[in-house]
């Protein structure tokens, strides 16, 4: 399951995809196995707290994201 | 000694370096505040301080990130001063770590204590990491002491997972060029291209795309135990963002945009309302200054040098201080407050429609003070054709400056307040359509599709507001005093003078009347076509504030313009035109000297049809309104009807495409 069709609001993440500079800066922030909770969804984009910091998170970039239920 | 400060974005670097070196570097509860390298000594001692620009890795990605990475790698500094959050220790010490990795002696600081969400052991942290750490926060009392002690005693440990990193031939080829061998030996595994293109590695070492998990994210694994492990009875007891939360879900919910709307309505009306007494009686007090001057026993050319040119001008400019001032103090508060980052999510699906993110709202709002700055400020986006797009836009949005001529002209003609609002508008409105017909020329290079931090609130520190806009007006100030007043006597002696007759007394002869009065046929049909407007227009180019001082030394608006309609369309002429130098050069330093002459002929040629079309429909309605209808009628239904065949095209295309596809599958 990715983030973008992810209909619950709270998780954790899985992996991370991307393309190889989105994929370091994502695991270079902590992603992987980090707790998510999603805050607010609007057009194309989702604000979702991370654990220590939230983040604005397009919908191109939450497909890459694999996550799983808590 | 050379210290390099260096840290996450918005983690309070830069206030601590204001601090420090008692500067007024601008900051802001945002990320990408700082976009370039600032030096200054620390006072009282003979350590110099840099400032680099926020990052979260060692492995660059903007352009910022990349002043930083290379400031931290081969800037020379003797010491890194590291800033971490005190809420946000894991995540910030991985940058630390890569510092740690390269072999730079550091000193970790502990920012924003005074906001902890527990208990943070910093003894423990600095035996655990093996290097100094300070506790400081904007509220607690100036840390130069202990952080000046703290870089006596800056330390290189060798982190334990180091060992376990395999350094044989990239040790050799790392050596050489002077960087340590398991930095290097980490960031290949990582498959950093920079690195790789620094020990010419191997191309195969670099990014397989897509992959999930592979080995490239061992370092990153390595760093996050060690920093688990050191953080491990370091932190405890933490308390989510309650407050953060709870507002996020109005001001982010349903209401998110006519909160928005009401907002920034509200910091307009404030800004135009409350100051206007206060400027008025500024006004009559440069006129009461200008007159004994005006009629003082000197020579004519004199008393009207000085009393028109140099107190008229630049007081015409100075009366605007308490609307500028108002605008920079509630643009700031709403920048520290965090609520400014909320915008670019908000507006994150508007812009997208554009081929921008969110983060482009950033910059347009910058804009309403500085446009270079706001130029300056999209290099915290990484994608170069929307970095480009944003720069070039970014200067429509109609600046502080701009504000004083806006605010002049309409009180002068009694228009009403709405007509600022209506220019700022204009401009907003022109940012959109460029960007959309830049659009048509160029395909974006996809979305962006990095995460934007948000800050939480904070309460905004009073103190910090006062000092930044002080160190704003003083700019202002500063400006009025030497680009406007030079400007403004400049254009009065060229406006007043003739080669042949010496001084003229303002009449059709003098060097300006000739030089622009050759011009003023271009503008005729734009309702300005006065030589002393296309005057003002000239100087704007040096800086916008000298447009109101040039027209009232040379007569004011009543004698420049004639009527409210010709006012207008130079107001909107003047909301649109090429930008000023200032802004010339910062977009020529952030794109290049191609993109910015384009910036500054679509800017003036976007002004023209814009200020051509409301003067001329003006006109054409005060003559005949029933044709004006019938034409604007005409336009209106044009539009609608190419906007409805195009769409039905766009969906047959689509159509046809996916029908295509469904064939090809079929016969497959």
């Amino acid at each position: 399951m990715n983030l973008s069709d992810y209909s619950l609001k709270r998780g954790v993440i899985v992996s991370v995809g991307c393309d190889d500079d989105t994929h370091r800066r994502l695991v270079d922030m902590g992603l992987i196995g980090a707790d998510f909770y999603i805050k607010s969804r609007r057009g194309g984009a989702a604000l979702i707290d991370y654990g220590d910091f939230s983040a604005v998170t397009r919908n191109a970039l939450a497909r890459e994201i694999t996550v799983r239920e808590r | 000694m050379r210290v390099a400060l260096c840290g996450n974005p918005n983690v309070g670097k830069t206030t601590l370096f204001n601090r420090l070196t008692r500067s007024s570097a601008p900051v802001g509860n945002w990320h990408g505040v700082t976009v370039d390298v600032i030096e200054k000594r620390i006072t009282g001692t003979d350590v110099i301080l840099a400032d680099l620009p926020g990052c979260y890795s060692l492995t660059a990605r903007s352009k910022e990130e990349r002043i930083t990475r290379d400031g931290v790698l081969f800037g020379g500094y003797d010491v890194v001063l590291f800033v971490a959050e005190v809420n946000n220790l894991r995540r910030n010490l991985y940058l630390l770590t890569q510092v740690l990795e390269a072999r730079k002696k550091a000193v970790l600081i502990v920012n924003m204590l005074d906001e902890a969400r527990g208990k943070v052991d910093l003894e423990l942290l600095s035996t655990r990491l093996k290097i100094p750490v300070v506790g400081t926060s904007e509220r607690a009392k100036n840390p130069k002491e202990s952080v000046l002690e703290a870089i006596s005693k800056a330390n290189a440990p060798s982190l334990p997972y180091l060992n376990e990193v395999a350094a044989d031939a990239v040790a050799r080829r790392a050596a050489e060029k002077n960087i340590s061998p398991e930095f290097a030996a980490l960031k290949l595994e990582e498959r950093d291209a920079f690195i790789a293109d620094i020990l010419q590695s191997e191309s195969s070492q670099r990014g397989c795309y897509g992959c999930r998990g592979c080995d490239r994210d061992r370092p990153s694994a390595l760093r996050y135990s060690y920093i688990d492990k050191t953080l491990d009875g370091v932190v405890s007891c933490r308390r989510r963002y309650a407050l953060t939360d709870k507002i996020d879900k109005i001001v982010l919910g349903k209401a998110a945009l006519p909160i928005f709307f009401l907002i920034m309505t509200a910091v307009f009306f404030v800004t135009f309302e409350t100051a206007k007494p206060l400027s008025s009686l500024l006004g009559r007090l440069v006129s009461l200054a200008a007159e004994p001057v005006k009629n003082a026993d000197m020579p004519e050319w004199l008393c009207g040098f000085l009393g028109d040119g140099v107190i008229g001008g630049a007081g015409a400019v100075l009366a605007f201080l308490p609307q500028v001032t108002l605008l920079f103090m509630l643009t700031m508060l709403l920048q520290d407050s965090g609520y400014m980052s909320r915008v670019a999510f908000v507006s994150d699906g508007f812009f997208k429609k554009f081929g921008l993110s969110g983060r482009a709202a950033f910059s347009l709002i910058l804009g309403l003070g500085c446009s270079a700055t706001a130029v300056l400020s999209t290099r915290g986006i990484a994608q170069k054709t929307a970095r480009c797009r944003t720069a070039v836009v970014t200067p429509f949005v109609p600046c502080s400056a701009r504000l004083g001529v806006f605010t002049a002209i309409t009180a002068y003609f009694g228009l009403p307040a709405i007509t600022v609002a209506a220019l700022y508008a204009l401009g907003f409105v022109a940012a959109l359509g460029a960007l959309k017909i830049m659009r048509l020329f160029r395909a974006s290079e996809g979305e962006d599709a990095l995460l934007m931090e948000m800050p939480p609130y904070r309460v905004p520190s009073l103190k910090r507001t006062f000092k930044a806009v002080f160190a704003n007006v003083c700019s202002f100030a500063v400006r009025v005093g030497s680009v406007v007043l030079g400007v403004g006597a400049a254009m009065w002696l060229l406006s007043n003078f003739s080669v042949r007759y010496g001084f003229t007394g303002g009449s059709g002869s003098s060097i300006m009347s000739t030089f622009a009065g050759a011009l003023a046929p271009i503008f005729k049909p734009l309702g300005f076509g006065d030589w002393r407007a296309v005057t003002a227009l000239i100087s704007g180019v040096a800086a916008k504030e000298t447009l109101i001082s040039v027209i009232s030394s040379l007569g004011g608006a009543g004698e420049v313009f004639g009527s409210a309609i010709a006012a207008a369309s130079f107001l909107i002429f003047s909301c649109l035109y090429v930008p000023c130098v200032a802004t010339i050069a910062a977009l020529a330093k952030e794109t290049g000297w191609r993109y910015a002459a384009v910036s500054a002929a679509a800017h003036t040629v976007t002004a023209y049809a814009a200020s051509l079309i409301f003067y001329q429909s003006a006109r054409l309605a005060q003559i005949d309104m029933k044709l004006f209808v019938v034409i604007w009628s005409s336009v209106v239904f044009a539009a609608v009807a190419a906007a409805v065949a195009h769409k039905i095209y766009r969906v047959k295309k689509r159509k046809g495409g996916a029908h295509d596809s469904a064939a090809r599958k079929e016969r497959k």
